[in-house]
């Protein structure tokens, strides 16, 4: 029964897409309800699935794969049928795309009407469902690639639909050109990990993956960080982030849809979904969270100083998926889709509630020419301030719980850089994460500040005409809102949870895709306490451990290989060994073999604290700076000497793109002028040459071609004799 | 011969001639139906002629070659084997294609169509026996059939002077490179004494020479010499083609199609013989190689360059002809400077036997169609993609499998005939070839952008398409395709 559900899914919108795409001149705006119902109904069923598989219901056991539905490819040995998979990550995603884009569907009815593309929109947005949703319920690599390549073209004409605006159709193609960059990184890893395992399929590929590749061996490596780069030009992480700013060119629903809620989290999908691979690659690991962080990092320091409301959103998007990859790098892959879904409902709001603004004002986007809005648009306001809580990591909302678990994570499990002079270590990734933190605080109040608050600086004639948004665009609002503030309880910390007398009923979350996750934590897990032996080992000949200990782990270091190593093509076994073995070790009841479970509580909240005042301290800061109280002191602390480099480098977006320009295109443009110097002087010379000779011997031939018999038997006469010749005398 | 040799007509013998034969008996029944019935049915004519034709290709398909490595009839006087097989097959489709696209042409050019109909089953007839002649006179007087069926044809415009002159051109130059094959066979039959082929390659293979020369090398060399003269008449390779443009020119178009294709198909195939006979001869002269190679290279240029300034379609074909009778030889030149490569050389001339035949005889095809404004001038061409678009499209894919662009059988038959020569270790001639290929392109699109690229002539109209000349094109639009997509189908 519920494979039929599952099928339901994507076929719904790809329902809509058909009768929206031949019907579209007809259907006019009532294709936007079809669109919309479709989706809701889609949403339906996978809100049902979600929750039925979060609370362990016994009707639905996961994984779900229902019969292939056709082959699809079938050449040699390789064969590709077109199948679904449906289990506890596809029920997250699934729940993700489909509720937050039945909303913004719902909202894109109010905010497109009177378009006269409207049919266009909701066929491109519908078909973007479909392929995003065929990217997370594919059961092989290519057909999860045709989900991959599909949100990319629908991408493509969403970021282009004004095709008359300036520019925007060049920020489609900037979008497409610098997504095909990361899309060749995924196809060559692809083709390697056919090469290496003989099959594409996802569940094949991980039940053989411990026994193929050598736990950080160069094959794996280098598929995991082909395999990266790919999602680096999918969720637009360095070097590959730039295309997202300029795809603020789309509609603002498209922004909150594709490039907040959805199609930017692909990478990370792609990353947890191979999750294992990566465990075996810890090179890619640290890879991936150092550039997450960077990220993170990087975009934070640009969203602070943007004018433009809907790229302090994309820098802001840019950074919070930088966080989502340092969760993954540090092998917390069920927090970093976590942050995905928190991140879908607190920033769908933030863009939605964007696109309300620019909607009543007709189109502004500066967030210098609004202020006051407050009044003219409170529901807009109060669900903006929400989403803007949540982002900057307020207590209880839903970026709290998913941002501060990652900061943790990263300060439990994060790579460590050792500077040897001190004999200290500095975990500069929790660092750099920590510093993001309050960056995020900063630039959300900032514009909620600049937008809602403080004097109207909003030009007379569109002051006196603001019209507040309609009830297609409110309900949305509202509804992410209220998920911005109460998702993130969903997982709820340990540490916290017991502390506030909850129990063991935190982390439900983690335990529940935990299934999902179990044999990448599991890999690491075992060769994280082989590393650990190893260190405690080197410092005991020092003499500086109990021999006990030393025995302990000596002993563990040699059996934790064996175990990776024995256990062939089965990954539960291996992980449920993992665990158990773990805990034995530890001597606790815990239930999963996270490492970062023996820190203590105390460790956990104090964070937690450290991030509460520091999300406080931004907010209070952006308050400061911006509510206009002190008017003049942003523009005077970024005047000074000090920071005015500083803030021209985060307007500039660190001369990343002029970089790319001078590099890229410069190079691409000498290339150019090259090949063009090639063509016109040395080939075309060559081939005047040749022609002008030709002609030469044509007019010979010609001139000989005089139609007289008498010639053509002389001319015979004499090849014959000559023939004789040759042939006599040679 | 001995007279006491003379074997009687048995079955074997007769079934391999019987698609000959019903040419044979169908022609002469052509030739009672237009002497009995001027007014019951000149309709019936190329009906008749399409049933005698399509009669012989069914029985030579079925009764034919029968897939032995080869075999012998008539005492030896005919052999038939694979390259034979397939350049028969290849002979009656391209009459039967040219029968097709024929009867609209003569009732608009006025020309009596019995003798038409008769002399083009005889020269199919003769084309058939000449490509599996293995003995000297059976060679030449098939092939001297075939030229007056085809002298005739050219003049049988009566009272059209281009039509005359083109005929008294081929005609006196024809009977003169008669002579040089004449006496080049009978040189090689004073060498050795022989005239069978069979007979011929035994006592060259075992170096003693017999016959009333007594065994000069000189006269056999001379005698090779001469029939190459000869036979580079028929396949109008330089500098025995200058006739051609001229008699292309002036015939009637089916007809220069049928001298195009068909007879130089058959003619290779013939020459492919006495080639075969050459190389069996152990010392010889390193001379006909050279000589071959300067007739190929010569060709190859002539027949482009002479292409490259044509403003007048037929004529443009048929100096493209020479450049492929040209590459035609390529494979030959390869297999004797290292001659493991024999089976190789005759698979690749069979398929270009085949693309030639096909590829030419469809711009032909086109141009008969045409009539009046389509064998003249190229410039007629401009447009005509919007007055004809399918004669348009046969056309520029004829044009386009000439200049050797892939999945036509263009591509895959010159492809097959510069491998040869680069297996061979001939790299200077296969780069020649194919740059020389190259270039073609110019005057082979040249016609291709007229016809899609200009604007048609302002009084131009549409183009009605004749149903049989339409199944007619649409056939070899298949077959450009079909064998170069399926060359197995082949060989």
């Amino acid at each position: 029964m519920s494979e039929i559900f599952i099928l339901c899914i994507p076929l719904m919108p790809l329902l809509a897409f058909v009768v929206n795409g031949l019907f579209g001149r007809w259907t006019r705006e009532v294709g936007g309800w079809i669109a919309f119902g479709a989706m809701l109904i889609s949403a339906v069923i996978s809100l049902i699935l979600f929750v039925s598989a979060l609370l362990g219901s016994a009707d639905l056991v996961l994984p779900v794969t229902p019969p292939p539905l056709w082959d699809w490819i079938s050449v040699g040995d390789l064969s590709i049928s077109v199948g679904l998979h449906f289990d506890q990550l596809t029920a997250v995603m699934c729940f993700v795309i489909t509720f937050v884009g039945s909303l913004v569907f719902l909202y894109s009815i109010g905010y497109m009407h009177g378009d006269p593309g409207f049919a266009r929109f909701f066929t491109y947005l519908s078909l973007f469902a479909f392929a995003m949703l065929i990217l997370v319920l594919a059961d092989s690599l290519p057909l999860l690639f045709v989900g991959w390549e599909g949100v990319g073209l629908c991408s493509y004409l969403l970021i282009g639909y004004y095709m008359d605006a300036p520019g925007a159709a060049d920020a489609g193609k900037k979008a497409f050109i610098v997504n095909r960059v990361g899309d060749f990184g995924f196809l060559l890893a692809m083709f390697l990990i056919y090469k290496y395992t003989g099959t594409l399929q996802i569940s094949e590929i991980s039940s053989t993956a411990i026994e193929t590749f050598q736990y950080g061996g160069a094959a794996i490596t280098v598929i995991t960080l082909l395999m990266f780069l790919g999602c680096t030009g999918k969720s637009a992480q360095i070097p590959l982030f730039i295309w997202l700013p300029d795809a603020m060119a789309g509609p603002t629903p498209v922004s909150a849809l594709i490039h907040a809620a959805t199609m930017v989290t692909a990478g990370i999908y792609l990353v947890v979904r191979t999750s294992l691979l990566f465990a075996l690659a810890p090179a890619t690991m640290t890879t991936m969270a150092v550039i997450g962080a960077l990220t993170a990092f990087v975009a934070g320091t640009i969203a602070l100083t943007q004018r433009d409301i809907k790229k302090v959103l994309a820098y802001s998007t840019v950074s919070q998926l930088g966080y989502m990859f340092l969760a993954c790098g540090v092998g917390a892959f069920s927090m970093g889709i976590f942050h995905v879904m928190t991140h879908a409902f607190f920033k769908g709001c933030l863009f939605l509630g964007a696109g309300a603004v620019i909607h009543s004002i007709g189109g502004v986007q500066d967030l210098f020419q609004m202020g006051g809005l407050r009044k003219h648009i409170k529901t807009t306001w109060l669900t903006f301030g929400i989403a803007c809580l949540a982002i900057a990591g307020f207590p209880l909302t839903a970026g709290f719980f998913s941002k501060d678990e990652i900061l943790f994570k990263t300060f439990v499990d994060a790579p460590v850089l050792r500077i040897g002079a001190f004999d200290l270590n500095v975990n500069i990734l929790y660092i750099i994460g920590v510093i993001t933190a309050f960056m995020t605080a900063i630039y959300s109040f900032r514009a909620f500040f600049l937008c809602f608050h403080g004097e109207s600086r909003l030009p007379s004639d569109v002051r006196s005409h603001v019209h507040p948004p309609g009830a297609t665009m409110k309900i949305p609002l509202v509804v992410l809102a209220i998920g911005s503030l109460f998702i993130g309880f969903l997982n709820v910390p340990h540490g916290i949870a017991q502390t506030f007398g909850m129990g063991d009923s935190g982390a439900v979350f983690e335990r529940y895709l935990g299934v999902v996750t179990e044999p990448a934590a599991a890999v690491i897990a075992s060769h994280r306490t082989e590393h650990e032996a190893e260190v405690e080992v080197a410092s005991a000949d020092s003499g500086h451990a109990a021999a006990h200990d030393e025995h302990v782990f000596e002993e563990h270091a040699a059996e934790a290989p064996q175990e990776s190593h024995q256990e062939t093509g089965d990954v539960a076994a291996l992980a449920t060994a993992a665990a158990a073995e773990h805990g034995a070790e530890n001597g606790s009841a815990e239930e999963h073999g996270s490492a970062g479970e023996h820190h203590s509580v105390a460790l956990e909240l104090g964070l937690a604290g450290f991030s509460i005042v520091l999300a406080l301290v931004g907010i209070a800061t952006a308050a400061f700076l911006f509510l206009g109280r002190w008017p003049d002191a942003s523009s005077r602390l970024g005047d000074s000497p000090w920071v005015s480099p500083l803030r021209q480098f985060s307007e500039r977006a660190w001369w990343w793109d002029d970089a790319y320009n001078t590099v890229f295109a410069g190079g691409t443009w000498m290339v150019g002028v090259v090949a063009v110097w090639f063509d016109r002087y040395l080939i075309d010379g060559v081939l005047h040459g040749v022609a002008r000779t030709a002609r030469g011997g044509a007019a010979i031939i010609r001139s000989l071609q005089m139609g007289q018999v008498q010639a053509y038997a002389m001319i015979m006469l004499i090849g014959a004799n000559i023939l004789l010749l040759v042939i006599l005398i040679w | 011969m001995e007279p006491n040799s003379i074997t009687l007509i048995n079955s074997h013998d007769l079934a391999l001639v019987a698609p000959a034969i019903v040419l044979g008996v169908s022609a002469l029944i052509v030739l009672l139906v237009d002497l009995f019935s001027m007014k019951l049915g000149r309709s019936v004519l190329p009906l008749l002629t399409l049933g005698g034709l399509g009669l012989a290709l069914i029985v030579h398909v079925t009764t034919g070659y029968r897939g032995a490595e080869f075999e012998i009839a008539f005492d030896g006087c005919l052999r038939f084997d694979r390259m034979t097989y397939i350049a028969q097959i290849v002979i009656l489709s391209l009459t039967l294609f040219l029968t097709l696209v024929s009867p609209l042409y003569l009732i608009r050019r006025r020309i009596p169509r019995g003798e038409y109909y008769v002399l083009i089953m005889f020269a199919a007839l003769a084309m058939m026996v000449l490509s599996a002649s293995n003995e000297l006179l059976t060679l030449f007087i098939n092939l001297e059939l075939l030229s007056f069926c085809l002298y005739i044809l050219t003049g049988i415009e009566q009272g059209n002077l281009r039509s005359t002159e083109a005929a008294f051109k081929y005609f006196t130059i024809g009977s003169y490179a008669a002579a040089f094959l004449l006496f080049g066979m009978t040189m090689v039959y004073g060498a050795t004494g022989a005239t069978h082929f069979d007979e011929i390659r035994v006592i060259l293979a075992s170096g003693s020479l017999g016959g009333a020369l007594g065994g000069n090398s000189l006269f056999l060399a001379g005698g090779f010499a001469l029939m190459l003269v000869g036979f580079g008449f028929k396949l109008t390779l330089a500098p025995f083609h200058m006739y051609a443009p001229d008699v292309y020119a002036g015939a009637p178009t089916p007809v220069a199609g049928l001298i195009a294709t068909g007879s130089k198909v058959a003619a290779v195939t013939a020459f492919f013989a006495i080639f075969e006979l050459m190389i069996a001869w152990g010392d010889l002269p390193a001379g006909v190689y050279y000589a071959l190679y300067g007739v190929v290279v010569l060709s190859i240029i002539f027949g482009n360059l002479g292409a490259l300034v044509q403003p007048n379609i037929k004529r443009l074909l048929a100096y493209s002809g020479v450049s492929h009778s040209g590459y035609f030889m390529i494979p030959l030149l390869a297999v004797m400077t290292s001659p493991e490569l024999m089976d190789k050389a005759e698979l690749a001339v069979t398929y270009y036997l085949l693309a030639y035949g096909v590829m030419t005889v469809l711009a032909f095809g086109v141009a008969t169609t045409l009539g009046p404004e389509g064998e003249r001038d190229i410039d007629r061409y401009a447009g005509l993609a919007r007055r004809s678009p399918v004669l348009a499209a046969a056309m520029a894919l004829a044009l386009l499998s000439m200049t050797g662009v892939p999945i036509t059988v263009g591509f895959v038959g010159k492809f097959r005939l510069f491998a040869v020569a680069v297996d061979a270790g001939l790299y200077p001639l296969a780069i020649f070839a194919l740059l020389a290929s190259v270039a073609s392109a110019y005057y082979y699109l040249r016609v291709v952008v007229k016809m899609y690229m200009e604007e048609p002539p302002a009084e131009a109209e549409p183009i009605p398409l004749e149903g049989s000349n339409a199944l007619a094109l649409l056939a070899g639009v298949v077959c450009i395709f079909l064998f170069a997509v399926l060359p197995a189908l082949v060989v």
